[in-house]
């Protein structure tokens, strides 16, 4: 190649130091309130006494800070600095990777804002209301856009593995993200889920499933591709490879959402199809780990001194164990014991800490050196992280793994009479307390670990000198002459529309055949009569209900074993949810199922149980909520929600909303206050425990209606 | 390498006996099984294992000395030392796959560099292509049995033979049961056995409602001789097996057997007349046990309790 085709430019390394700082700071930042939600679960009080740093609304703060924040801003380093070497041309437009930068981080910012106040959806990791989904929305396509813009002024005729999956992740993360975050505003900061019921639960675990998916693992699996090999300087093992289970991957991944449901009120023909995807996606997903490690052969003895490969390796091996477990938890059998249980705690948090933190470390190790051209600072504190972060998940990971199989097969059994051996929930709680202590010594070696990092890494800051421009030549791509024989894979690598256009193809049909059917036929939801909407003062309970992430520890979803059914009622009917929006059906019990709450308990002891729930349970460790007896709702903003609802559907008399509604609303709560005034107990009508306990009573009460009519019934 | 077999036989064959000690050790059933057969039964078991143990020698001494045929044919034949051996050609062929010696890579190396990143052309390795196979089988099955055959259960078919299975379970423990005890036949029993036992029961199930001293709360008060249900055994036993759901007592029948709420009953008529802390005020009825009969409820056994309650 002569010299006078090439072509200088330059990379621009400073987008990639903002993001691998932010990534920093937000890992930290998420790692913390990992901790001070873990140390919740055996220590009440760590709540701090105010709704914004109990449970309920930091578990999602944590899973944000964590998925979003921290991993979200180690893609976009990642991309950044990998993408435009492996096309040789500079990111397409600086000023869009500046959106992506600021806009990112007002996004994590607006989260952290809101989520302690309680402005949520409470769908699992698409907590955020609506003005921020539309944010989340448009950064993510200026990412896109300039990826996309990148590759269109290229000067490497073929696209590397690592870019199918940057591509592949950034498609199909707008469209779950855009299909999921579907809502009806009622004000900026309150919509409701276009979906009700079983559909949303299908829709938010089509999402939820495949967020781990395409954010959580494609994205990663590029740059393990990038990075692995640069830093143990190998070929990538297998081109083949490479092939097959990127595209096995995407096409399968999409399917195994409703493993999430299993023995829910989802369709059974849409568990059947969950169980088989989850089950073919072991190998694809082992294609990964087999290519990323065999790349080290003939590099182990690297693996032994330099850090990042540890941390690599372990990130592979981590992933691994991770995509082999899920598909057989999504067996039935297994199914049926983990569900709700602490051993999806555990699993996911292999995925995260092993698999995405761990490559994370590995590479910001790697990539800071080669920013400021200098060495790592101290190859022994990184010895001594890597050992602590694998101390930590092991510490993590075995204390939720007993803490879950003892605990399930607590509730399940049976003792010679036929009754469940162990009927008060609490008991099943309390055995597992010293492991929630474990588990959260387990997560504090791993912090400490990452402290040692951003320690390391400053120092290795001062004594290089930042590059922020790092120059490369290439020559200019010429007009492509079709060769005879190419491999057809080859001629799709050289065509990135068309390349993208097949991805989101592959990506769309799953989602689609599951989907679709399930809001068209309406024979996957039987509709059940008595079931009818909530009261306006329900409505405002269960919103306060969704706000205080009441559904971070509480089901409401009943599953047809007799070891629920004995112990909470009958089991969920899929028409029992129709008027549901969000759906509130959780995925983990820390405290017990709810949805046959209603009418159990008289309204006098759930006003205890909230004040402080160790009176009415002695042990409980969850939190009060003294503060809902004394906080009072105004109810203003009802009308609009109760119109919002109509506008979806819900089958409110016509005009209810101008002045029936709160007639109905006061009506309601002064019957609860003066049946609570008989018990001496004196509170406000628009008091939000009033609201709450109306909510409560209700639940899971409609299908008992049939032979004996109750006050529930609205004004008609 | 020949060495090393000759141990592995060993260690085979001593495997082999010690397996049989191990049986002979637990083997008080064996022997009596024994005993119990006739002669001939006896001379068949002894020749069916004489011939097992023979075969198995000979296959043994096959595997060795094939073994031993290859090493020497490898060594008189240098051209067969390069052969693979079946297990090698079994591994390359269906397991590990054949890997290209690091050396040599560069045969199976793609023309083109990405940032300095090469690509080699290895095939996937043939256990993933085989697990990748499996599991299509599987998921293929999975979905036929639960389709088109039918013969997979859905969740609601499942739980119903699990009901049907414990209603089965329930008869057979109603056969085997003594008669159980029901609000008709519940005895009033102050006994230290029964108080103790029902004191457990309260403390773990009853406090968060009626206090631990039984002086109430969100339920009434047990202590004062007022009863909203009737203060006859057979009405708290009543109260506490079926609940007053409107009222906010919860049903107990599924969570306590009968002989529990009959110990936590006489528990709780024991707490008359004690002094609770922070008692709430009474409700319902005052209730005089020598007037049984202004009580509907059963008479006979009712009055032969309330003679106990007053001594």
């Amino acid at each position: 190649m002569s010299d006078a085709l090439l072509e200088k430019f330059s990379y621009d390394n400073k987008i990639v130091k903002y993001f691998g700082a932010a990534t920093m700071i937000w890992g930290i930042v998420g790692m913390l309130v990992g901790i001070l939600a873990a140390t919740q679960l055996f220590l009440p009080e760590a709540n701090l006494g105010n709704p914004y740093t109990t449970y309920g609304r930091i578990r999602p703060l944590h899973t944000n800070a964590v998925i979003f924040a921290f991993v979200g801003n180690a893609i976009f380093a990642g991309v950044y600095y990998s993408m435009p070497r492996l096309l040789k041309a500079r990111m397409w437009s600086d000023a869009l990777s500046w959106i992506n930068f600021w806009g990112w981080q007002l996004i994590i910012l607006a989260a952290a804002i809101t989520l302690p106040l309680g402005l949520t959806t409470s769908k699992e990791y698409a907590e955020l209301e609506w003005p921020i989904d539309i944010a989340i929305a448009v950064v993510w396509v200026a990412f896109g856009a300039n990826m996309i813009g990148t590759l269109l002024k290229r000067r490497e005729r073929h696209m590397y593995v690592a870019i199918w999956f940057y591509l592949a992740s950034f498609v199909t993360v707008a469209v779950l993200h855009i299909f999921n975050s579907l809502a009806l505003p009622v004000s900026f900061f309150k919509s409701y889920s276009a979906y009700a019921g079983v559909q949303d639960a299908l829709v938010q675990w089509w999402y939820g499933h495949n967020a781990v998916a395409f954010f959580l693992t494609t994205p990663y699996l590029g740059l393990m591709y990038y990075y692995l090999p640069k830093a143990a300087n190998r070929p990538i093992y297998s081109y083949k490879l490479s092939i097959i289970h990127f595209w096995s991957l995407i096409f399968i991944y999409i399917w195994a959402g409703p493993h999430h449901l299993l023995y829910t009120a989802l369709p059974n023909w849409a568990q059947v199809l969950g169980v088989a995807f989850s089950i073919m996606l072991i190998a694809p997903s082992w294609g990964g780990m087999v290519n990323g490690l065999l790349t080290l052969r003939g590099a182990w003895d690297k693996v032994r001194v330099d850090p990042v490969l540890k941390f690599m390796v372990v990130a592979v091996t981590a992933y691994g164990m991770a995509t082999l477990e899920g598909p057989l938890l999504s067996l039935k059998s297994v199914n049926a014991i983990a569900h709700y249980t602490d051993w999806i705690v555990a699993h996911v948090h292999i995925g995260a800490l092993g698999w995405n933190g761990f490559l994370t470390f590995g590479m910001l190790y790697w990539l800071w050196p080669k920013l400021w051209k200098t060495k790592l600072f101290s190859t022994k504190l990184a010895n001594t992280h890597f050992w602590l972060g694998t101390l930590g998940i092991i510490f993590y990971a075995l204390p939720m793994y007993v803490a879950a199989l003892t605990q399930s097969l607590m509730w399940k059994e049976f003792n010679e009479m036929g009754r469940l051996a162990y009927p008060n929930f609490l008991e099943t709680v309390l055995e597992i307390v010293p492991m929630y202590m474990f588990r959260a010594f387990g997560g504090v070696l791993y912090l400490i670990g990452a402290l040692l990092m951003v320690y390391n890494l400053i120092k290795t800051s001062k004594i290089g000198t930042f590059v922020a421009e790092e120059a490369d030549e290439a020559p200019a791509l010429t007009k492509h002459v079709a060769q005879k024989g190419e491999y057809w894979h080859h001629v799709w690598e050289r065509k990135p529309i068309f390349f993208t256009l097949l991805a989101t193809l592959a990506i769309l049909i799953g989602g689609a055949i599951e989907i679709v059917p399930t809001l068209l036929v309406k024979s996957n939801v039987p509709t059940i009569s008595s079931v009818e909407p909530y009261t306006p003062l329900e409505l405002q309970g269960r919103d306060l209900y969704i706000s205080n992430g009441c559904v971070g520890c509480h089901s409401q979803m009943i599953r047809p074993f007799r070891s629920e059914t004995e112990r909470y009622g009958e089991y969920s009917k899929a028409g029992e949810f129709v008027y549901d929006r969000p759906f509130l059906w959780g995925s983990k019990r820390t405290g017990p199922d709810l949805h046959r709450v209603g009418r159990k308990y008289p309204d006098s002891w759930h006003y205890h149980h909230m004040l402080d729930p160790r009176t009415m349970s002695p042990g409980s460790t969850m939190p009060a909520y003294s503060w809902m007896i004394t906080n009072t709702m105004d109810h203003e903003d009802m009308p609009d929600k109760i119109r919002t609802m109509q506008k979806l559907g819900v089958p409110y008399p016509e005009g209810y909303a101008d002045g029936q509604a709160m007639m109905d609303l006061e009506k309601q709560a002064e019957e609860i206050v003066a049946g609570l005034s008989e018990d001496n107990i004196e509170v406000l009508p628009h008091a939000e425990i009033v609201a709450l306990i109306a909510y409560l009573q209700r639940l899971g009460t409609d299908i008992k209606k049939v032979d004996a009519p109750t006050d529930n019934s609205l004004a008609k | 390498m020949k060495k090393n077999k000759f141990l592995a036989l060993l260690s085979l064959l001593g495997m082999a006996s010690s397996s049989v000690f191990a049986q002979k050790a637990s083997g008080e059933g064996v022997i009596a099984a024994l005993s119990n057969m006739d002669s001939s039964q006896i001379t068949l078991l002894i020749l069916i294992v004489v011939v097992l143990g023979v075969m198995v020698l000979l296959l043994i001494l096959m595997i060795y000395l094939m073994s031993f045929m290859g090493a020497v044919l490898r060594k008189e034949n240098p051209e067969l030392a390069n052969e693979p051996t079946w297990w090698e050609s079994f591994n390359e062929k269906y397991i590990s796959g054949k890997y290209q010696p690091i050396e040599e890579e560069e045969e199976i190396m793609l023309d083109h560099s990405y940032d300095g990143i090469v690509e080699l052309d290895n095939f996937m390795p043939p256990w993933l292509k085989y697990v990748f196979y499996g599991t299509i089988i599987f998921a293929i099955g999975y979905l036929v049995n639960y389709s088109t055959l039918g013969w997979g259960k859905t969740p609601s078919e499942e739980y119903k033979a699990e009901l049907e299975a414990e209603a089965i379970a329930a008869e057979s423990r109603k056969a085997l049961a003594l008669a159980s005890i029901d609000e008709n036949n519940v005895e009033f029993d102050q006994s230290d056995q029964v108080l103790i036992a029902g004191g457990n029961i309260f403390q773990n199930n009853c406090v968060a409602c009626h206090a631990a001293d039984g002086g109430g709360g969100v339920g009434p008060n047990f202590t004062d001789e007022y009863w909203i249900h009737g203060g006859s055994i057979k009405d708290v036993f009543t109260v506490i097996k079926y609940g007053v759901p409107e009222k906010g007592m919860i049903p107990w029948q599924d969570q306590l057997s009968p002989e529990e709420i009959q110990q936590v009953a006489n528990f709780i008529l024991s707490l008359k007349g004690t002094t609770p802390a922070n008692p709430k005020e009474p409700q319902g009825e005052l209730y005089d046990p020598e007037e049984e009969g202004s009580i509907e409820s059963g008479e006979d056994s009712a009055a032969m309790d309330s003679t106990t309650v007053a001594s």
